[in-house]
């Protein structure tokens, strides 16, 4: 019933869609969220206008379900880059761009969006006192904000971080839907033609879980690195 | 591919999809009530002094925080009735909501399992010894003292929650259920696709304001539910 | 240089909360002012106007020669400002991710620029000063509040302020533990450097005092040598706190 000459022949493209896979994952994880560290401050500081449209797009980017995110963006942007061209007087041709740079940018909206939400309450979280101490030493408001406050603010917001990068390796499988040959696209490509999908998907899924206990004990790691300053707090 | 936007055409989808959205409750309240059951035992595991009951419900709940929702889909719609059929048990009779439903309440009864968990654990230890106290027996103790206290901890958590599952419904399309997602696509395709971009923005703003909605909703029960509990602690 | 603080006229509401209602106040060089008042009079208010951390809406502030407008002031002056001063807070404020020693040398590092192996050097020696020469490589969160405290007085003291703006630094700390601040402060009183303490330590005001302020309602009610105000004051108001804060019964017997 299960088919292990087919496991063994699909485990090195299986294992070939990885990258696909981590290239989404890793750069929506650090364009997004510089992007939403950067929303954070606006939104923190209370920057007029700017922070209101940043309010609006936080709203919008956690109500819409990342596959439709994807949809809007992958039919969206070639337009937009079409229309860019005509601009300035150059015509496109946008279907050299690959699929994967249109789930990129659908990826990195929605990390902005969340991680913005997690870097906001955990600038509050930091202790009002720090910036008076800061302040009182003569720091300038950059200089508190990098040194001091940052930081102390990393180090709350990793646990949910953390749990936001879990859910956006997870969420690159949706990528399959416009059209990138990531993991669970190439296990649905691999199980078609002779209809092996009980054993593609658990191939897929032992992928998946190994993949999140990688990146679950590695957060961990850098969580306990920052946290050494408080390891006493409690005690 | 059309290289233009007709913008104003979007409101005019919203109708047309929200004849779906039947569909897409029905599978949310399905899925949210087997969720919360299924992460109700998963929870009592957890917390019990059984290290194998233990062992299982925490393997369970980091194994369904690890596989995405979609594969979890194609596991069990595609792979299932395969092994199923080999030993000899027809699924075809199970319809497609029934599949999404269960792999809906499946991931996400992870999540409640540890929003119960995390609301349990937060009650004061004080409390149920003051429950005995006064000699309330374990099941009372439980329903009058810290189930409410408990519940009042999980209400933003809870409300979390069923917004990420109700974005989840989205899914359901994957598997052919005519859903607010799958009515956009048949919208879409009905006209070639090309549309597609504007009835794509139409669900995503049938999206985001029920999610607005919703987040509101959970702010507001939030409120009166801890308005006079709050009270009385300060 | 007449005066090392000069307060003028300062104002401070907060919404319709008119804390502070015309606060006028000169010290000269080396004076140590201990300013005493019922919570809620505004001492600690007054005490954030100097360095700005609530900048006061009306008046002005001056440091050692360097004058700000409360009305119009630019970030540079504040800065500037707040450089001439140094706090020490109720709360102690550690920065939480530096450990002891790095706390005592951030100043010198980032605002003094200072080079590091210098800034170590004489940070070692200022926490030595302050008993806490074995304690610099631990995090706040590892000390005691007395220990944390002195910590805090060491990160003011390094910076060579021309004035340190104590806020209440013994409020926060369990009883046992205000011996060794209170010492700390006074050993630090004892070098000449001009202090600005809010406190409500009446011995402490007696022995290190060299002028007490005693503020209500916003304004100052009266000052003078430790010895007047704080064993014959003239007014009625600093008089009833006296015996309030002196004899805690009595206070509980007036409002009962």
């Amino acid at each position: 019933m299960i088919n292990f000459k087919f496991i063994l022949e699909s485990i090195p493209s299986l294992i070939g869609a990885i990258p696909i896979t981590l290239l989404m994952a890793f750069s929506a994880a650090i364009i997004g969220w510089i992007l939403g560290l950067g929303i954070a401050l606006i939104r923190k500081n209370k920057v007029p206008v700017v922070s209101q449209i940043c309010a609006v797009f936080v709203s919008f980017m956690r109500g819409v379900p990342i596959i439709i995110l994807l949809y809007i963006a992958y039919y969206a942007l070639p337009i937009a880059i079409y229309n860019y061209g005509v601009s300035i007087g150059r015509e496109i041709d946008t279907s050299t761009v690959p699929a994967v740079i249109y789930a990129i940018i659908a990826l990195v909206l929605d990390q902005a969006a969340y991680s913005s939400e997690i870097f906001r309450s955990a600038l509050s979280a930091v202790d009002e006192g720090q910036m008076e101490a800061c302040y009182s030493v003569g720091m300038t408001k950059s200089q508190a904000l990098m040194r001091i406050i940052l930081p102390q603010a990393m180090a709350i917001a990793l646990p949910n971080l953390g749990g936001l990068f879990l859910g956006l390796v997870k969420g690159t499988s949706l990528a399959y839907y416009v059209g990138v040959y990531e993991i669970t696209a190439t296990a649905n490509l691999l199980a078609m033609p002779a209809l092996n999908f009980i054993e593609a998907y658990i191939m897929t899924t032992l992928i998946y879980e190994i993949l999140s206990f990688i990146f679950n004990k590695c957060f961990r790691q850098v969580e306990n690195r920052f946290k050494r300053f408080r390891a006493t707090a409690t005690a | 591919m059309g290289h233009t936007y007709d913008f104003k055409s979007i409101p005019g989808y919203i109708p047309k999809i929200m004849k779906a959205f039947p569909v897409t409750i029905e599978i949310l309240l399905l899925s949210l009530l087997f969720s919360i059951i299924i992460g109700a035992i998963v929870t009592v595991g957890s917390l019990s002094k059984n290290k194998v009951c233990n062992a299982i419900s925490k393997g369970y709940i980091s194994f369904m925080r690890g596989i995405p929702t979609l594969v979890l889909i194609f596991l069990l719609y595609l792979g299932l009735p395969q092994v199923m059929n080999s030993i000899g048990v027809d699924m075809s009779g199970v319809s497609k909501v029934a599949y999404i439903v269960a792999c809906l309440s499946l991931s996400t009864s992870a999540n409640m399992a540890e929003m119960m968990r995390a609301a349990y654990l937060a009650v004061d230890k004080g409390q149920r010894e003051a429950a005995f106290s006064v000699g309330m027996k374990g099941f009372t103790a439980f329903r009058r003292i810290i189930f409410p206290q408990a519940f009042g901890v999980a209400i933003p958590t809870l409300g979390n929650n069923i917004i990420m599952l109700f974005k989840e419904t989205s899914l359901a399309f994957t598997v052919g259920v005519i859903d607010l997602l799958g009515k956009a696509r048949a919208i879409s395709s009905a006209s070639y696709g090309t549309n597609r971009l504007e009835v794509y923005i139409a669900t995503g703003i049938i999206f985001w304001i029920i999610c607005f909605v919703l987040e509101n909703l959970s702010k507001f029960i939030e409120k009166q539910y801890t308005r006079g509990r709050k009270k009385a602690t300060s | 240089m007449a005066n090392m603080v000069e307060l003028k006229n300062i104002h401070k509401s907060f919404g319709d909360n008119h804390i502070l209602k015309g606060v006028d106040m000169s010290i000269k060089k080396g004076e140590v002012v201990v300013i005493l008042g019922p919570s809620g009079s505004g001492k600690t208010t007054l005490l954030r106007t100097i360095n700005f951390l609530d900048a006061a809406d009306e008046g002005s502030v001056s440091v050692h020669d360097f004058t700000v407008d409360c009305k119009k002031h630019s970030k540079s002056q504040v800065i500037e400002l707040r450089r001439k001063t140094a706090m020490v807070f109720q709360n102690y404020n550690l920065f939480q991710n530096k450990t002891i020693l790095e706390n005592v040398m951030e100043g010198l590092v980032t605002v003094k620029k200072f080079k590091k192996s210098d800034a170590e050097k004489v940070s070692r020696e200022i926490l030595a000063k302050v008993g806490l020469a074995e304690r610099c490589d631990f995090y706040p969160s590892q000390l005691s509040g007395g220990q944390q405290q002195r910590a805090g007085i060491a990160r003011a003291l390094i910076l060579d302020p021309d004035v340190i703006l104590f806020d209440e630094p013994t409020s926060a700390l369990d009883p046992e533990l205000v011996g060794e601040v209170l010492n700390t402060i006074k050993a630090v009183a004892q070098t000449g450097i001009t202090m600005i303490v809010v406190t409500h330590e009446i011995a402490f005001a007696k022995e290190v005092a060299s002028r007490v302020v005693f503020m209500e309602g916003g304004v100052v009610v009266e000052e003078g040598k430790p010895e007047e105000i704080l064993v014959a004051p003239k007014e009625p108001r600093t008089q009833q706190f006296l015996r309030r804060i002196t004899n805690p019964n009595a206070a509980e017997e007036a409002t009962a």
